[in-house]
């Protein structure tokens, strides 16, 4: 032993039972930490690869520049990439611009055709998809000469052309211009949903197009200019110096700021909301893994009183004390980080598999096996510094243990009591133990702040995954993956096609809808701001799919059986709950189609009202009543997992070329992507929260037997049997578990309603009411932890020798 | 009436080198009503003694019989509810419930046993005791040989078979320490309560009525008091 230092090792080899529960600690603190960063990490660069996959890779769009400005931008050191680009009914919402016609290469069948399929023109130039976009071409080649174009891949498919074909393209002035096809490219999600084809274009072709269409010349202020800046540079400074040395105002800056956001360059209030959550979610882990850390060495002291007593004895100072504390900390850490780290990178690569199971798709730029260097850098420096600033109190408790405490043992830890147990009421046992709970006011109510805690962040978590539900549209069963549609919005869709799509194998549902927009209405009962606006209705049809869901749905007025009543009788109708129109179950509302009563009114239905209308649900019957015969508005379809992209085309012909075709399984995996990364970051830290509660519950009660190891010792000798004993633990943890969830109830409630009012009630009208399934998780939740934090100490009485435990 | 009967009593601790043994076939017995003690050198093995009688500690071998019952034939919890009900126990340093009054420490053994205490004896105890103004302090708030006089209280009040006394005034002044041996006197004469003492104070042994002594394991019977053996 060279120095006093060296006992560390050795002590830590002989107490190696007592040390377990603390090594366990920091495992799990720099665990946690690992593993909450790494999957911070992975989320970052899978939702960076995502954002450019959707949105390009460029930090800066700018507009009004010209041409020598451009390339004097282009020019710059700290811009590694730049793209021309321009478009023509972007937002779908001229149908004027449309691909009228084929001519194919081989004079096929065909020849002629009238397509008349709505189309996105865009002119940029080729670096704008190899550099700025990622936009890959899946056949042939970027259209370079003149009066070439590249089509989106569903141009392909639905019309059967082929490179070097000619395709007409009707605009807004009237004139058809031909095109030869030069290539097919990527779908994009907006021409895919609305089943419309993107056109490309050099600029130049682009240029002319432009003047034939919109009759007159492509401006600078037509043209955006893409930037893609070096992620080395200084790219706040790059992008503010960029706007003033070209005299650019805000209207013709841009920013790419959901991929800002990714490389920390934001300067958005969202993203910088983003980094304040993150950062308080950094402080509350740290701060929960020091409580951890600290009770648990608290407790790990509390066992080894005599021990730092006996060195106190023989000539150990405070101070050296302190800090044989807190190096025997660190030597914990040499096995503890490391264990925890390694945890922590299969936890993200178990969870990262998860999420590519669960929504492959929009998670496949997740990778599976991926090392986060932030994950284990945050990890180490957490877990060290989690337990330098943890061993800070225990190594002061350690400090003031008086030599005494060699003589005389634990039982100065003890605090002076000053009440009695009350053993009027209760068996001896249980009195004693709740006596034990409450005999420190500062323990207890540390402790009950613990558990309150917990149940406060259950209660306020739980309702913000209420919210997701409620937000997001393709987790509801009555999420469709392909749309057919009336154009006009008019009843024209063939009742009939819905029997024929569900004999389909890939079909697993189809349900059509019929639409009566806008009839004027009159309510008994509106707000008195709008009592003078003009009211309509629009009827809506559900047939027996669209009904069967209906049943789930949150009823605010009427009874259950209204939804049977809608479909059997005629003239009832379902409505939504609607602020501005306060209705309620037997409300008549005059319409011009014929007076119709309110069967029930529900909080949620996939059709939100407005201040001067509702919608009402109908069966078809009562539709037809009321409008007469037609067809459907739209008719939605629901696809088996093995339907193929072939099976969709499929679809899309039996739709016809007199409808409009909407593919929306691309948007739906995208939003179960969000949902299911959202609920396992909500569950998960609930779950880290839960854990922490149980440490926190076990280290206490660990702490409270080791003070009183000597007085066990004594009952056992004078007749206390173990499961006397263990009655006795138990009434303890029991008590911090039902103050701690009276508490956390009292509080958490409140939380839980005003989250529920301020996301869901404001938005879609539910009522709160006590989350009565919730409150049951607590409770067991509370049990089992109490029963937890009562089996260690337990386990240790049951090998307590007595006499050895009395003659200390 | 033969209350206490051990036979051939044997502890060793340890394994080869390392093998002691603490206890080698100490046998003896005690009548109802005797006060016996037992005398012998720091580290002789007569707290080991104590404990294996107590049921503390499992002897290596041997047979210890109270009031005909074989001790060591029983389970766990079977010994447990014997001890609480046939053993009373004294330790050094009192060993009381720091949250419970002197009352209720002093029942204390009735209540695990799910008794309830009749308030007569309680307070007929007390009044021996000498704490009947001090029922209602908490042990904190008692002198140590107070403290002594309440861990005989609750070592009387099941009427124990025998009562296990392990250097009952270690802790104590020469005052206390006389008023503690009293008690235990008192408590034998009046209520023929069978007691075994460990001590190591030769001159309390004139107080019991026999003497043993335990030198390296092996047990002696002294016989009469030890002063009267040496006499």
């Amino acid at each position: 032993m060279k120095s006093y230092l060296s006992l560390i090792p050795i002590s830590a080899k002989i107490h190696r039972k007592e040390s377990r529960m603390t090594i366990f600690c920091i495992i799990l603190a720099v665990f946690l930490v690992t593993g909450i960063f790494s999957m911070a990490n992975m989320e970052i660069r899978s939702q960076k690869i995502r954002i450019i996959q959707q949105y390009g890779e460029w930090h800066l769009r700018l507009t009004s520049l010209n041409e020598n400005n451009m390339s004097l931008i282009a020019s710059r050191p700290d811009v590694s990439a730049t793209a021309r680009y321009s478009a023509l009914n972007y937002r779908l919402d001229d149908e004027n611009y449309s691909i009228m016609g084929v001519r194919r290469a081989d004079n096929s069948p065909g020849e002629n055709d009238v397509i008349g399929k709505q189309a996105v023109i865009c002119g940029a130039d080729e670096s704008f998809l190899n550099d700025i976009m990622y936009y890959s071409v899946k056949s042939g080649n970027f259209p370079k000469a003149e009066n070439e174009i590249m089509l989106t891949n569903n141009a392909n498919s639905v019309f059967n052309i082929n490179i070097g074909d000619t395709v007409e393209i009707s605009s807004p002035s009237g004139e058809i211009s031909s095109f030869t096809i030069s290539g097919f490219g990527d779908n994009m999600v907006k021409t895919e949903s609305a089943d419309a084809v993107g056109v490309f274009m050099n600029l130049d072709s682009f240029r002319q197009f432009y003047e034939t269409a919109a009759g007159q010349e492509l401006t600078d202020s037509d043209i955006s200019f893409y930037v893609k800046l070096d992620e080395n540079s200084n790219i706040r400074q790059s992008i503010r110096e960029i706007s003033s040395a070209y005299g650019l105002d805000e209207d013709n800056v841009a920013q790419n700021k959901m991929l800002l956001g990714t490389i920390g360059a934001s300067d958005s209030s969202y993203m910088n909301g983003l980094y304040i959550i993150a950062g308080i979610l950094f402080v509350l882990v740290l701060t929960c893994g020091v409580l951890m850390i600290a009770g648990s060495m608290n407790s790990n002291i509390a066992q080894k009183t005599e021990f730092f007593g006996m060195l106190r004895c023989i000539g150990a100072s405070g101070r050296q004390i302190k800090r044989f504390v807190r190096l025997e900390a660190l030597h914990w850490c040499k096995f503890a980080i490391p264990s925890g780290v390694i945890l922590g990178i299969i936890i993200t690569w178990v969870l990262c598999a998860v999420l590519r199971i669960l929504s492959g798709s929009y998670f496949e730029s997740m990778p599976v096996f991926g090392i986060s260097p932030i994950g284990i850098a945050a990890g180490i420096i957490v877990g060290l510094l989690t337990v330098f600033l943890a061993a800070r109190s225990p190594a002061k408790k350690a400090a003031k243990v008086s030599p005494l405490a060699a003589v005389s043992g634990n039982a100065e830890a003890v605090h002076k009591i000053r009440k009695t147990a009350n053993t009027g009421f209760l068996k001896v046992e249980t009195a004693l133990g709740i006596h034990h709970a409450k005999q420190s006011k500062k323990n207890f109510i540390l402790m009950i702040g613990s558990f309150a805690a917990s149940i406060i962040l259950f209660f306020g978590f739980s309702a913000m995954v209420e919210f997701l539900y409620y937000g997001c549209t393709p987790l509801h069963p009555y999420s469709p993956d392909l749309s057919i549609t009336s154009p006009g919005h008019f009843r024209t869709v063939d009742m009939e096609i819905s029997k024929r799509l569900e004999d389909l194998d890939c079909v697993k549902r189809a349900y059509g809808r019929m639409f009566d927009f806008n009839v004027p209405a009159e309510f008994d009962n509106v707000l008195e701001e709008f009592a003078d606006a003009n009211h309509t209705v629009t009827f809506i049809s559900y047939e027996e799919h669209q009904f069967d869901w209906t049943r789930s749905e949150n009823i605010i007025s009427g009874n259950k059986g209204a939804v049977d009543q809608v479909i059997s009788e005629s003239g009832y109708v379902i409505a939504v709950y609607n602020p501005y129109i306060p209705l309620q179950a037997g409300d008549k509302i005059k319409t011009e189609l014929g007076e119709v009563t309110v069967a029930a009114v529900f909080s949620s239905l996939p059709f939100s009202s407005g201040i001067t209308t509702e919608p009402l649900i109908c069966s078809e019957s009562t539709f037809k009543s009321l409008v007469g015969d037609s067809g459907y508005t739209i008719v939605d379809i629901q696809l088996s997992s093995e339907a193929t992209d072939e099976d969709v085309n499929l679809i899309r012909a039996m739709a016809g070329s007199d409808t409009a075709f909407s593919d929306k399984r691309m948007l739906n995996r995208e939003t179960r992507g969000i949902y299911y990364s959202f609920a396992l970051f909500v569950y998960g830290f609930l779950a880290v929260i839960a854990l922490i509660t149980v440490f926190n519950i076990m280290n206490s009660i660990s702490m409270s037997v080791s003070a009183r190891i000597k007085q066990y010792g004594a009952m056992r000798a004078i007749g206390m049997s173990i499961k006397q004993l263990t009655k006795m633990i138990t009434a303890e943890a029991i008590t911090y578990a039902v103050f701690g969830s009276i508490t956390g109830c009292l509080l958490g409630l409140p939380l839980n309603k005003l989250v529920f009012e301020k996301l869901i009630t404001a938005y879609w009208g539910d009522p709160w009411s006590i989350p009565l399934s919730l409150t049951a998780i607590v409770i067991p939740f509370a049990v089992l932890a109490s029963a937890a934090a009562v089996y260690g100490p337990v386990k240790r009485i049951k090998k307590m020798s007595v006499t050895e435990t009395i003659h200390t | 009436m033969e209350i206490l009967k051990v036979q051939n009593l044997c502890k060793t601790y340890g394994s080869g080198e390392n093998r002691v043994e603490a206890l080698k076939n100490a046998s003896f017995s005690m009548e109802k009503g005797e006060f016996a003690a037992v005398v012998g050198e720091s580290g002789s093995g007569k707290s080991t003694l104590l404990n294996c009688i107590g049921g503390l500690d499992n002897p290596t071998s041997g047979k210890v019989f109270i009031g005909g019952n074989n001790l060591f034939s029983m389970k766990e919890q079977q010994m447990t509810v014997f001890r609480r009900r046939n053993i009373g126990f004294i330790f050094q340093s009192f060993q009381l419930v720091p949250e419970l009054t002197v009352e209720q420490n002093l029942i204390f053994p009735l209540l695990l046993d799910y008794r309830s205490p009749d308030p007569r004896d309680v307070s007929e105890l007390l009044n021996m005791l000498g704490l009947t103004d001090r029922k209602n302090h908490l042990p904190g708030q008692l002198s140590g040989g107070q403290q002594q006089r309440v861990a005989i209280g609750r070592a009387l009040i099941t009427k124990p078979a025998l009562i296990l006394a392990d250097e009952p005034t270690g802790n104590l002044d020469s005052k206390s320490s006389s008023d503690v041996m009293n008690l235990l006197t008192q408590a034998s004469r009046l209520y023929r309560q069978t007691i075994l003492m460990i001590t190591h104070n030769m001159n309390l042994t004139s107080s019991a009525d026999r003497v043993l002594r335990v030198s390296d394991g092996i047990l002696t019977d002294l016989g009469g008091n030890c002063d009267e053996k040496l006499s």
